[in-house]
C-alpha cells in the first residue's frame, strides 16, 4: 500500500476506528504541565500546539503558535508503564486448611494501541521485549500488554535539545516495529498527516479510514523534515569504544565526580523507557490474602544491592557506575544492544542536570590522555 | 637420616641447597612425642625447632579456667617454633602433640652459630623462614576477619 | 518485533509444599525438609522459598540430588524472610518456586575433585559432596575441606563422620577457634591444600562461603597451579526474582540468578577485584 495522507480529521477517525476496534488507545495529552501518556478518543485530547523546550534538569511546554499535533517530543512518563506497569500483583495467596493457595489475578485482556509512539520509543519497547519475553523466562504481564499491542508511530519533524537519538540510531524516523508511522507535514498552512503502514494490520486500518496518495512532493518534505530534525539535533554521544570504555575503568575518578552532584534520586531510572529493575514485596491485606507485589525499583536505592541487610554498593558513585556501565556497556552482553536509545529523559529529569553525553565525552578526554 | 630424605619432608627445607641440609641432616634428631606431651612451652628458652615427620601439633593458649585455646593446628611438613630465629629466643606459645607424632628437631644454638658463620645458609634458611611465617600472618589475618556466620563470642 | 501469541504462566508462580522435619544445625541454622514430590535438582542450584505473608528468599537446596521426593533446604536466620523459614514445624506450608541457577561442574574424567567450603557455603557442596559419591569412579581423588567458626558451628556433623570413614574422599575440617580438645585442625582452609592429595593441573575445584574467603581460595589455588578455568566459585547477591528480570543480582555482565551463581573464577577474577561492583 503506498503511502496515504489525511488531515486532522482523518486522525481523528483513526483513533475512532482503534477504539471501535476494541483497542485501549492510549497517546500524549497534557497534565501537570507535561506531556504524558494516557487514554485519548480524539485528536483534540493530544497536545495541539504545544512544543517543549529541554535541557539538563529543565523542561516546560511552550505554545508554539500553530496547531500541529506532534510539535513536542517526550515528556516524564514512558510507555513502559503500560507493558511494565509500576505496581503490578503477581500473586494472591491464602491459608487455606493448612495449604497456601495460590491465585494468579487476571491479566489483560484488551489489547492497547499506543498512538503517536516515537522511534526511540518503538526501540525501547523492542529493548525490553528481550528482557521480559525473549531472555529464556516469559513475563505474563508484559506479554499480556504486549499481545496484539497496535503501535501508531510518528516520526520526529522536531527535536528537543536532550535528545541524541541519532547517536543511538533509533529515531527520528520510526524504521520499523510499528504498524502505522505518521508524519506531520505543514503543507501551504494547512496541515496534513503523511500515514504508511510497515503491517497488514496497519493497512487495513489506513484502508478503512480512507485518505488519499500521497504525492512525490509530499513524501519529499516528509523525508526533509526527518532529515532536517537529524540535522539540527544538538546532543550526541560517541558510541565509538564506550563499551571497552566503561568497563575498563571502574576506578575512574570521573565516577567521584558526577557523585558529588548526583542525588541517587533515581529519577533517571523511573523516566528511563527500558530501565525494567524491580522489587516483589508482600501486602496483606485485612482478610488475609497476602499480595505479592511487583514494583519498579531502582539501582540507585541504597537497599537495591543489599546482602543480609547491608549495601554491595553503599557509595554514590558505585550506584551511579552501576547504572551507567550497565545501561551503555554490561547491557550488551545480556540482550544483544545498549540499553540506551538516547530518548534523553534521563538528562531533563535529573534534578541537577546531569548528562550521560556530557559523562562519557568527560571519560574519554581522560583516558585518552 | 640423609639430607635429601629431609628435603622431601618439608616445603621449608626444600628451597635449601644441598650442602646446607647436609648440615642440618648431620643435626637433626628424630624424637618422637606422646600425645598431650608438650613440645614447648609458654616463655621457655627457645632451644630448638622441629619439623613434624607424622601426627599433629597445636600451639595453645592455657586459661584460667576450662580448655586451653588452640590457636593454630600443625600437620606434616609444617615448620613448629618461630621465635627460636630472633631474640629474645623466647617462645610465646605452648606447643603440644595433638595426637602421637614424631618430629626432626633442630638444635636452635647449632643453627643459629652456623648461619652466622655462613651467610648463604642464613640467607637461605631465613627466608625459608619468612615464607612459612608470612603465611601463617596473612591466614591468621584473614581469621580475624571472623568471616564465617556462628554466634558470637 | 516479537510477537506474543501462547497465554503466559506467571514465571515468579508458587508451589504450596509441606514441612516433614525441620532440624537446628547450629546456633543459628536449621535444616528443613520439605515433601516435595516431582522437584528434581542439581547440584549448586537453588529454590526460592516463600514464607507466606513475609517473602521469599533465595535458598540453595543442601540435600542429595539423588533422592526425590523432598527438598532439603539449610537457612541461616538473617532477616525475617529467613526467620520465618526457621520458624516453620513439620506440618506448615510454605511457597517454591524453581530450581533455578546453573549448577556445579562435574570436572574431566580422571581429575581431582576439591572441594572446598567455608561456613555455609557447605549446603550448596553438600548435594556436590553426593554428586562426587555417586559418580566416585570419575575421578582419581575427591578431597573436602570445610573451614567453620568454631566446632559447635559445623553443619553436618553426622555426614562429617560419615565421609570421614570411607576412603573415597578425604576430609579436612578446620575451624577458626576452638580449645585444644577439638578434633580437627584449626586455621584457615588454604592451610589444608598442603595435607590434601590433588594434582593442580588436574583439579576441579569447587569453592562456596564468604566471598572474601573465595577470593583467598580462588588465588592460593591459582598460584598452587590450579587452572582459573578449573575454579568454580558460587556468589551470592541480592536475588529477588531468580529469573533475570528483577535486576538485583547482577555482578557485571552476570545475572547470578540464572547465568550464575556457580560462574569460574576466569569469568570472574577482575571483578572480585571491583569495589562495589
Amino acid at each position: 500500500m503506498d503511502p496515504q495522507t489525511v488531515d486532522r480529521h482523518g486522525l481523528d477517525r483513526l483513533i475512532t476506528h482503534l477504539a471501535e476496534s476494541g483497542f485501549e488507545v492510549i497517546g500524549p495529552t497534557v497534565r501537570d504541565g507535561a506531556v504524558i501518556y494516557d487514554h485519548i478518543s480524539s485528536t483534540s485530547d493530544l497536545p495541539v500546539g504545544q512544543g517543549d523546550a529541554q535541557e539538563g534538569g529543565q523542561y516546560r511546554l511552550v505554545n508554539r503558535g500553530d496547531s500541529a499535533l506532534f510539535g513536542y517530543n517526550l515528556g516524564p512518563t514512558s510507555w513502559k508503564q503500560y507493558l511494565f506497569p509500576p505496581k503490578t500483583e503477581l500473586l494472591h495467596i491464602r491459608r487455606s486448611n493448612g495449604d497456601l493457595v495460590i491465585e494468579e489475578p487476571p491479566t489483560r485482556t484488551r489489547p492497547m494501541a499506543f498512538f503517536g509512539i516515537r522511534g526511540c520509543e518503538l526501540a525501547a519497547i523492542s529493548i525490553q521485549d528481550k528482557v521480559f519475553l525473549d531472555s529464556g523466562y516469559v513475563d505474563r504481564t508484559y506479554a499480556s500488554g504486549r499481545k496484539d499491542l497496535l503501535l501508531v508511530a510518528v516520526n520526529c519533524t522536531t527535536s528537543a535539545a536532550t535528545c541524541f537519538c541519532t547517536s543511538m540510531g533509533t529515531g527520528p524516523k520510526c524504521e520499523s516495529g510499528y504498524d502505522i508511522v505518521i508524519t506531520e507535514l505543514v503543507d501551504d498552512g494547512e496541515t496534513r498527516y503523511l500515514v504508511a503502514a510497515d503491517t497488514e494490520r496497519g493497512e487495513s486500518i489506513i484502508t478503512a479510514v480512507g485518505g488519499s496518495p500521497a504525492k512525490d512532493e509530499q513524501l519529499a518534505n516528509a523525508e526533509s523534515a526527518v532529515q532536517s530534525t537529524a540535522a539540527d539535533m544538538i546532543r550526541s554521544m560517541d558510541t565509538d569504544g564506550i563499551y571497552d570504555l566503561l568497563i575498563e575503568n571502574p576506578d575512574h575518578p570521573r565516577w567521584e565526580q558526577v557523585a558529588e552532584r548526583c542525588l541517587t534520586c533515581g529519577n533517571c531510572t523511573q523516566a528511563c523507557p527500558t530501565c525494567f529493575c524491580s522489587d516483589v514485596a508482600d501486602r496483606v491485606t485485612l482478610d488475609g490474602t497476602a499480595i505479592r507485589e511487583r514494583r519498579w525499583d531502582s539501582c540507585f536505592g541504597l537497599d537495591f544491592s543489599a546482602l543480609n541487610r547491608e549495601p554491595v554498593r553503599e557509595s554514590t558513585s558505585s550506584r551511579y557506575r552501576q547504572w551507567m556501565t550497565h545501561k551503555l556497556a554490561t547491557w550488551h552482553d545480556q540482550f544483544g544492544s545498549s540499553g540506551c536509545v538516547g530518548c534523553g529523559r534521563c538528562i531533563t529529569w535529573c534534578p541537577v542536570g546531569i548528562d550521560i553525553t556530557e559523562e562519557i565525552v568527560a571519560m574519554k578526554e581522560t583516558v585518552s590522555t | 637420616m640423609s639430607f635429601s630424605e629431609l628435603r622431601n619432608q618439608s616445603a621449608v627445607l626444600a628451597a635449601l641447597e644441598d650442602e646446607h641440609l647436609e648440615f642440618l641432616s648431620s643435626i637433626v634428631e628424630e624424637v618422637e612425642i606422646a600425645q598431650d606431651s608438650v613440645v614447648f612451652d609458654e616463655d621457655d628458652s627457645a632451644e630448638a625447632f622441629y619439623i613434624i615427620a607424622s601426627g599433629r601439633v597445636g600451639l595453645e593458649v592455657p586459661v584460667p579456667t576450662g580448655t586451653p585455646m588452640l590457636l593454630e593446628t600443625l600437620g606434616n611438613g609444617d615448620l613448629v617454633g618461630l621465635s627460636w630465629a630472633s631474640e629474645p629466643y623466647r617462645w610465646k606459645w605452648r606447643a603440644k602433640a595433638l595426637s602421637p607424632t614424631r618430629v626432626y628437631r633442630f638444635d636452635a644454638e647449632k643453627v643459629r652459630a652456623r648461619c652466622a658463620a655462613d651467610t648463604s645458609l642464613g640467607a637461605q634458611l631465613y627466608l625459608s623462614i619468612a615464607k612459612a611465617a608470612m603465611m601463617r600472618l596473612q591466614t591468621a589475618r584473614v581469621r580475624l576477619l571472623d568471616l564465617y556466620p556462628g554466634a558470637p563470642g | 518485533m516479537t510477537t506474543v501469541s501462547a497465554p503466559v504462566v506467571e514465571p515468579m508462580g508458587l508451589h504450596s509444599l509441606k514441612v516433614v522435619s525441620n532440624a537446628s544445625e547450629s546456633p543459628d541454622t536449621s535444616t528443613i525438609v520439605l515433601d516435595s514430590p516431582g522437584i528434581t535438582f542439581h547440584a549448586g542450584q537453588f529454590m526460592m522459598l516463600y514464607a507466606f505473608g513475609v517473602g521469599e528468599a533465595p535458598i540453595s537446596v543442601s540435600g542429595n540430588p539423588h533422592s526425590p521426593g523432598t527438598l532439603v533446604h539449610t537457612i541461616r536466620r538473617v532477616g525475617p524472610v529467613t526467620d520465618a523459614l526457621c520458624g516453620l514445624r513439620p506440618g506448615d506450608s510454605l511457597g517454591v518456586r524453581g530450581p533455578y541457577g546453573d549448577s556445579w561442574p562435574a570436572g574431566e574424567q580422571g581429575d581431582d575433585l576439591l572441594i572446598v567450603a567455608g561456613g555455609l557455603g557447605m549446603a550448596p557442596l553438600r548435594p556436590a559432596v553426593f554428586e562426587a559419591m555417586a559418580n566416585r569412579s570419575r575421578y582419581r581423588n575427591v578431597s573436602l575441606i570445610y573451614g567453620a567458626r568454631t566446632p559447635a558451628d559445623l553443619l553436618f556433623k553426622d555426614d562429617l563422620v560419615g565421609w570421614m570413614s570411607t576412603s573415597s574422599i578425604d576430609v579436612a575440617v578446620t575451624v577458626d577457634r576452638a580449645t585444644s580438645d577439638w578434633w580437627g585442625h584449626v586455621g584457615l582452609v588454604t592451610n589444608e591444600f598442603s595435607r590434601v592429595d590433588f594434582r593442580p593441573e588436574s583439579t576441579t575445584a569447587l569453592v562456596c562461603g564468604p566471598e572474601v574467603m573465595m577470593r583467598v581460595v580462588a588465588r592460593s589455588l591459582r598460584d598452587l597451579g590450579v587452572p582459573a578455568s578449573s575454579t568454580w566459585l558460587s556468589l551470592e547477591r541480592n536475588m529477588k526474582c531468580a529469573i533475570g528480570f528483577c535486576g538485583h543480582c547482577q555482578f557485571g555482565s552476570d545475572f547470578l540468578c540464572k547465568d550464575g551463581p556457580v560462574l569460574s573464577y576466569d569469568r570472574l577474577a577482575w571483578r572480585l577485584g571491583v569495589d562495589e561492583l
